[in-house]
């Protein structure tokens, strides 16, 4: 399957744009892939995933959920990982602008506008709550691992929380994210789980 | 019943979004075209879609070096004038700093410090959304009811568009639906010509062998997850060709090619359009231009 199509061109997933050199520092680049020494995953703690799962368990596999993929290292799961957290949290991964910083000016600056876009849909998210943001990124997360080919795995709500992360209307500090990521990202490369896999 | 259907999965779908668009698109009836309300301008493009039933979707003008100049210029002027701005907030928090500082209440917190702008953190937005167009599902250019059918013409800024998703405009600019984040379509119009993209959104792109359709609709928790459904099977095929009311411009079918992937820049439901024969394939997440493929082979080339 991931040689399929061998023999045609695989488009660049990078947004590209020639930019001049004086404005080349207004479109931002993509995200770099990120490289990690073995002492570096070394020392990343391999969360516990064993359980034996009760039938309440099986019922929150829709919530509470880890990746994994076959023949997939450390670096490549990781940046895997991040892509999709990205992709599922709105937050620009793939070059051209840099959302986070866009909303930092507009909140101490007021430059709402600038470049268009950028408006909180407050009317949106009275409607539907923070509830039904933290179901989107879960889904997100499925649809875009799954993408990716990695398979989906339950897991009892104690364990996974001690290396996931929930988020509704505000964003978890950049520390504990990256933390948490490189957790699931030593998952998502680790020894094949022995539990059934899920629906993507 | 096809409508209904089609409403249900996106209200299943419907997701809120984190931005608003604004759009720089404009819908254009049938009715006024024929009346000289609305002209077909030399400078302008025009997206024809048409279709079974009724459709929604965004469109990102792709940056061309127009777009990029424009940004440039918007960023620079932009980042300087929060420059001139940040000694005085530097100078306002370091006085806010200092009381907290002084003060005994057991609550009181240091300010945080402002970031000082420079060219390297300074950001105005996503260059991809200068040009957003929308269309659907309200205002068609035609419609009829036997067979049932719906047509959009859109005006639009001349230029490469990528097909961002199935996705509803709601007036204000909120939305709700799948971004094609994941891998899309990109296609050309030109100025002056009516790009005609027929019902290739709806039954374009097929299924996907790796996310098969579920048996029952998904609901709950599941609203949302990439499951397409093969639209070609029931409501194809492939259909290109405007009404007689458009015969008299230039026009041409849209040439659609595989494109990469972009931000979801809106916070919807994250998906992918479904593979197209011979235009769009994925290895995995990877993106494959068939199209690409064929002019190599086409070649002699690998």
């Amino acid at each position: 399957m991931p040689n399929r199509y061998v023999s045609v061109a695989i488009v660049a997933t990078c947004f590209s744009v020639t930019a001049t050199n004086a404005g080349a520092q207004a479109i931002k680049p993509p995200v770099p892939m990120q490289h990690f020494t073995a002492d570096e995953v070394a020392a990343v703690a391999v969360p516990d995933t064993a359980f034996e799962a009760t039938p309440a368990d099986v019922e929150t596999y829709d919530k509470y959920f880890y990746f994994h993929r076959d023949s997939t290292d450390f670096d490549t799961a990781y940046n895997d990982i991040s892509e999709c957290d990205a992709v599922s949290s709105g937050i620009n991964f793939y070059g051209g602008g840099d959302s986070y910083m866009t909303n930092y000016y507009i909140g101490q600056y007021g430059l709402a506008g600038a470049a268009g876009g950028v408006i909180g849909s407050a009317v949106a998210d009275a409607i539907f709550g923070s509830a039904e943001r933290r179901r989107i990124r879960r889904i997100n997360m499925r649809n875009c691992m799954g993408f990716k080919g990695y398979d989906r795995y339950g897991m009892e709500k104690e364990r996974w929380q001690a290396f996931h992360f929930e988020e509704g209307f505000g964003r978890v500090k950049d520390e504990k994210r990256t933390g948490y990521l490189m957790k699931q990202a030593r998952v998502a490369s680790g020894p094949k789980p022995g539990a059934e896999v899920l629906p993507k | 019943m096809i409508r209904n259907l089609f409403c249900a999965a996106a209200l299943a779908a419907a997701l809120p979004s984190f931005a608003a668009a604004q759009l720089t698109s404009q819908s254009i009836e049938e009715k006024n075209l024929i009346s000289g309300k609305a002209k077909i301008e030399p400078d302008s493009g025009y997206i024809y879609v048409s279709g079974p039933f009724r459709q929604n979707a965004l469109l990102l003008r792709l940056p061309d070096e127009t777009t990029v100049a424009a940004y440039e210029k918007d960023w620079a002027e932009a980042l300087a004038k929060v420059q001139k701005k940040y000694p005085a907030k530097l100078k306002s928090w370091e006085q806010r700093a200092a009381i907290a500082r002084q003060t005994k209440a057991k609550n009181a917190t240091i300010p945080e410090k402002p970031i000082e702008p420079t060219a390297e953190n300074f950001a105005i937005g996503a260059i991809e959304l200068r040009d957003p167009v929308s269309f659907g599902p309200q205002y068609v250019f035609a419609k009829s009811e036997s067979p049932e059918s719906y047509s959009y013409l859109t005006k639009v800024k001349p230029g490469r568009y990528a097909y961002y998703g199935p996705i509803f405009v709601a007036g204000g600019g909120a939305m709700a639906g799948f971004c094609y984040c994941m891998g899309t379509v990109a296609f050309e119009v030109k100025p002056g010509v009516i790009t005609d993209t027929g019902n290739f959104f709806l039954v374009g792109p097929g299924l996907d062998p790796d996310f098969p359709p579920p048996s029952t609709p998904l609901a709950g928790s599941e609203a949302g997850l990439y499951r397409p459904q093969n639209l070609g099977s029931q409501h194809g095929p492939l259909r290109f060709g405007v009404p007689e009311s458009l015969k008299a411009f230039p026009y041409a079918e849209a040439d659609f090619r595989a494109y990469g992937k972009l931000d979801n820049f809106y916070g919807l439901s994250v998906g992918r359009m479904p593979p197209v024969p011979g235009v769009l394939a994925y290895d995995r997440d990877k993106i494959v231009d068939l199209k690409a493929g064929a002019a190599a082979a086409g070649s002699g080339g690998e």
